[in-house]
């Protein structure tokens, strides 16, 4: 099941609310950067059902200015 | 630039005022001339300074100008930073001496006839490299030549990767040095010089000075105010 | 690490790689290790000799991966040598143990080490309710971290009630710790490194300083570099190294030092260079007994007699040693004596006496250890900053364990068993009976050997070392361990010959594999904390030794806590040594620094002893004052010469030297698994003079036959390598499990100091 990197761009000033949103999550684990707004971010996920689900997840977040995909394979 | 009002220049019947002025133009557009054959001779595409060809001796320090004034060789081996790196156990460790190293009776041979200053060696048709700490006098201490022979323990040693290059803050920022200065503070051992490591040979060894821009990394911690007027 | 593991971290790499490509200089700290590729430097003292060189080792996600020189560290000031700068390999290699073995039907099988720890506790109990308390014993070693030997002491002295505790130092640093004790009354060097960078003269007496403790000879060449005139001076039976960065190297015929020193004693009071007021305020001359043997036998025993002699008695003892009579019986040109004489002589020359292997491992090594100090005695060249004899130590922590805590048959942390004072005091801080620690001494190491060959010993738990390549006389003592009813327990890091012959195997912890300290030749003791975790069940000398303690009902004396043990048991050793004699830096104290030297008073170290400038312990009212003897006065020793008891006759004509390579520690189990320095020095090899090679025509790499009376060895020839012995005598490196030379060498010691001579015996040289 699919393993994939992240570059998260928040929303100006939103990158600390955003950093606890996406902790919530449980695929996820999320890295900020020391000064600068960024956030590195990985997911995994263990089924199609859960990866559709964290995608609707991360569309909701409004807090996301920019999603880059940097990275991705089958773990499986 | 420039160039292109070269190309573009026209020949004519020039009056005297004229003729200065085509002089001056001539003068200005010789030195730029000058500037950019140079440049081009010297570095390459990724403003890296091309090797042994084109070196053109400078006045750094008397020890790096005994080093690069040395005959250019064309076709000599060129050292390279995987050579650097399999002659050490993990990056900073002494290197081994992998040639012949003479009489094993004493703390060092004659060690420094080539690794004092350098120079191009015709049997091994490569430059010596300079010893970032020659008044250390017992070589045979830290360095020691390997017997060839394979059989042994193995070893589950891992090699730890080799610090990156090019560690600049910003774009065209000095990287700062991703080595540690202990017993390696001559920048121009490695780094200047036709015995210096292929890939990190400066651009500017004229400048001398060279911890006046670079600088080590002595904490991976940043700074965080304590006095606590911003929480 | 697992596939998924792998991906993730690419995972982040990649999306981190593409931060800084849009935001250069970007930093994620948080980032797991795999990403972030720092490396966090701890701090040690290295594995390796007593030096004791501060090293930082570079860590990385729980591997140890570099090491640099420590520059905060006074000893090396940020230089190691090759073994330093190569030590972390040593854990690595790939027959590293990492289960516990016991052997059943004379095959080792596997097994969990707790199953393991209570095998070697039932075993104990089983011996000692058949034979007796003194039928168990443990032998140790200069390379137990001070935790470990402490354990050991007081299980075995403490709580079991046997004395049957010993240490390899015995084989490396006795004769200096009877020389301190009989010359002093106090063990342990007077001076410190610093002398170094004050003297003018460095004399190294039969040892290959060059070699074997490199960076301390570095600081000896850096002084000589840059003051004009300081001298250094090679006083050894083989050219080696030293000898050729040397000014002067003296060749002596083997055991002839003592000739030698004597004379140099005689040349001082016959040019008038005797200080004659420091001896009158603060030595006594003294004499022992003579013809004093050489522990051939088993269950050979002396004990020394002192008596007073006056001046003019010691004078007529030195008319024997005339620079003429000892050219004859040492080969030493009289003038080269009369030089070394006026070196020390000079009284505006500081002089460094340093001497380890030649003159220890010697059948007279007391002895030559007292001439030594006769010397600096003589012109009151001791305890002052450049000018003072200064025994060097070979093992990380021979001074720190052995000789601190006290890990032999006669000693305790404070004193030694037969006095009361000293059994009472332990008994106090161990909890103990005071009934339960014997007065009696019962086998210093060749001895324990002996007893385990004999039967009178059952049960022998080996800690840290190989006696089965580092005993003498092996063809003995290794049948000895292997005899029915015999129980070895090994405790190690890697397979070795002396595994080979244990009943069971634990894996210990190595190095910073665990919490520990050790002391160095300089009364250094430095702290090092655990950096990674051992592989496998792995477990710390320390803690193995506290879980058979609990086995055998001694909870209580071993109550330590799991995550702080090494902080308990070092604090509570501290009250050992409690005074301003031997006074311990406290606990944070040593994880702060890196080393500290003892006696550590009022939050300073005491750098040179017995000279009331620098030590708080001296009568201030004395400007010296050897406080470890009445009246503060240093013994001057009228010692002679006696010669070696087994010499070059018409059979086997030359003399056999063993000794070391720079490259390898001790029995190699260790260096022999980091490629560079097996790469660098692959297997032993004999080196011939070349005008003995020539009469048996043998040429460098020629096969070369080596017998004894012992033993016999089959070895490459090095003709004109790295050392050159004297004709007439051939030298082998002892590092090869696999080319014992210690089948051939003889089991002879120094009545005193119980330490064998493994540099001198007769051997027959012949082409294979």
């Amino acid at each position: 099941m699919p393993i994939c990197g992240y570059l998260v761009t928040p929303r100006r000033g939103k990158k600390e609310t955003l950093q606890k949103q996406l902790k919530n999550l449980p695929e996820v684990e999320v890295y900020p950067s020391d000064q600068h707004d960024l956030l590195v971010m990985v997911t995994e996920t263990h089924s199609k059902e859960q990866d559709q689900e964290l995608e609707h997840q991360l569309k909701s977040l409004h807090d996301i200015d920019c999603l880059a995909l940097t990275f991705g394979a089958n773990a499986s | 630039m420039c160039c292109e009002g070269r190309e573009g220049m026209s020949t004519q019947k020039a009056s005297p005022g004229c003729a200065v002025a085509i002089l001056g133009l001539f003068l200005i557009l010789s030195f730029v001339v000058a500037y950019l054959v140079e440049g081009k001779l010297l570095h390459d595409e990724g403003g890296h300074q091309k090797p042994l060809k084109t070196l053109l001796a400078s006045p750094v320090t008397k020890k790096a100008t005994k080093v690069v004034n040395h005959a250019v060789m064309p076709g000599a081996k060129v050292r390279t930073l995987r050579e650097f790196y399999s002659r050490r156990a993990y990056p900073g460790a002494p290197p081994v001496i992998p040639h012949p190293a003479g009489r094993e009776d004493v703390i060092a041979d004659s060690c420094l006839s080539c690794h004092d200053q350098g120079g191009y060696v015709p049997k091994y048709n490569a430059f010596a490299p300079v010893s970032p700490h020659p008044e250390k006098e017992s070589c045979r201490q830290c360095h020691v030549p390997q017997s060839g022979k394979a059989e042994g323990f193995a070893s589950a040693w891992r090699d730890v990767r080799e610090p990156k290059r090019g560690q600049s803050a910003m774009g065209g920022s000095p990287p700062r040095i991703p080595h540690t200065l202990q017993l390696r503070e001559n920048c121009v051992s490695c780094h200047v010089g036709p015995g210096a490591v292929e890939e990190i040979r400066v651009s500017h060894p004229e400048r001398e000075n060279c911890q006046q821009c670079h600088v080590p990394r002595s904490t991976p911690e940043l700074f965080r105010s304590k006095l606590g007027l911003t929480k | 690490m697992i596939r998924r593991d792998i991906l993730k971290g690419m995972a982040l790499a990649s999306a981190a790689t593409a931060a800084s490509a849009l935001v250069p200089g970007v930093a994620f700290a948080g980032l797991p290790d795999e990403v972030n590729t720092d490396i966090q430097w701890k701090k040690t003292p290295c594995r390796f000799c007593g030096v004791g060189c501060g090293l930082l080792v570079g860590v990385q996600k729980d591997r140890a991966v570099a090491v640099k020189g420590d520059p905060a560290c006074s000893v090396n000031k940020g230089l190691a040598c090759v073994k330093g700068y190569h030590s972390i390999q040593a854990l690595y290699g790939s027959d590293r143990l990492k289960k516990a073995y016991v052997r059943k039907d004379g095959v080792l099988v596997e097994t969990p080490i707790k199953e393991a720890l209570d095998l070697v506790a039932s075993k104990m109990k089983e011996t000692i309710k058949s034979h007796g308390k003194d039928s168990v014993s443990i032998y140790g070693s200069g390379q137990w971290t001070i935790p470990d030997g402490y354990c050991a002491s007081k299980l075995f002295k403490g709580c079991i009630g046997t004395n049957n505790v010993e240490a390899n130092a015995r084989l490396c640093m006795a004769s200096a710790v009877t020389g301190f004790l009989t010359t002093f009354g106090k063990d342990e060097p007077m001076g410190c490194y610093e002398d170094i960078d004050y003297a003018d003269v460095f004399v190294a007496w039969g040892n290959n300083m060059a070699e074997m403790h490199p960076v301390l000879f570095s600081r000896v060449l850096d002084r000589r570099a840059k003051s004009p005139g300081v001298k250094i001076i090679d006083f050894a039976t083989r050219t080696t190294r030293t000898s050729h960065a040397a000014d002067h190297s003296y060749l002596f015929k083997p055991q002839t030092d003592l000739a030698v020193a004597n004379a140099i004693c005689y040349e001082l009071f016959k040019n008038g260079w005797v200080n004659e007021d420091f001896v009158k305020n603060f030595t006594v001359f003294k004499k022992g007994k003579t013809d004093i043997g050489y522990g051939l036998e088993d269950g050979f025993a002396f004990k020394d007699k002192m008596e007073s002699i006056d001046l003019k008695a010691y004078k007529e003892f030195l008319a024997d040693y005339t620079p003429e009579k000892v050219e004859v019986i040492s080969g030493v040109p009289a003038t080269d004596i009369r030089y070394m004489a006026k070196l020390f002589g000079d009284p505006r020359k500081k002089v460094v006496s340093f001497w380890c292997m030649g003159a220890n491992q010697h059948t007279r090594g007391t002895w030559i250890n007292n001439l030594i100090y006769n010397i600096h005695l003589l012109t009151g060249k001791i305890s002052q900053p450049g000018n003072g004899p200064f025994s060097l130590t070979g093992q990380p922590s021979a001074c720190g364990t052995v000789r601190e805590v006290g890990t032999l048959t006669h000693k305790l942390p404070y004193g030694v068993v037969m006095k009361e004072a000293a059994r009472r005091k332990a008994a106090e801080i161990w909890n103990v009976p005071y009934e339960n620690i014997p007065s009696k001494p019962t086998y210093h190491t060749v001895e324990m050997f002996r007893a385990l060959d004999r039967g009178d010993i059952r049960f022998m738990w080996i800690q840290v070392t190989n006696p089965m390549v580092t005993m003498p006389k092996l063809n003995r003592y290794r049948p000895g361990a292997q005899k029915k009813d015999r129980f070895v327990v090994v405790s190690d890091i890697y397979p070795t010959p002396t595994t080979e012959v244990a009943d069971v195997i634990l894996p210990s912890a190595c190095w910073i594999e665990r919490e520990g300290m050790y002391g160095n030749s300089e009364r250094r003791t430095a702290h090092f904390e655990k950096m990674l975790q051992p592989p496998g069940e792995a477990m710390s000398d320390t803690w193995q030794l506290i879980e058979v303690a609990r086995r055998l009902g001694y909870g209580k004396q071993f109550s330590y806590t799991e995550e702080n043990h090494i902080r308990e048991i070092y604090e509570e050793y501290r009250l050992f040594h409690m005074g301003k004699t031997h006074n311990m830096a406290p606990y944070d104290v040593l994880r702060k620094k890196s080393g500290v030297v003892w006696p550590y008073v009022d939050g300073k170290s005491t750098l040179w002893r017995y000279n009331s400038k620098f030590d708080p312990a001296c009568d201030s009212s004395k400007a010296f004052d050897f406080y470890g003897k009445p009246e503060g006065k240093a013994f001057i020793l009228a010692r002679p010469f006696e010669d070696a008891p087994e010499k070059p006759d018409a059979e086997f004509p030359f003399w056999l030297n063993t000794g070391r390579v720079i490259e390898h520690w001790h029995s190699g189990s260790m260096t022999r698994r980091i490629p560079t320095l097996h790469q660098a020095v692959p297997e032993a090899y004999v080196e011939l003079n070349p005008k003995d090679a020539k009469v048996l025509n043998i040429k460098n790499g020629d096969k070369v036959k080596l017998v004894t009376r012992r033993g016999e060895l089959v070895v490459p020839a090095s003709v004109d390598g790295r050392g050159t012995p004297t004709p007439g005598m051939v030298f082998v490196p002892f590092f090869d499990e696999n080319h014992l030379i210690n089948n051939l060498t003889l089991d002879a010691f120094c009545p005193i100091s119980k330490q064998p001579d493994y540099k001198k015996c007769a051997v027959r040289v012949e082409k294979a």
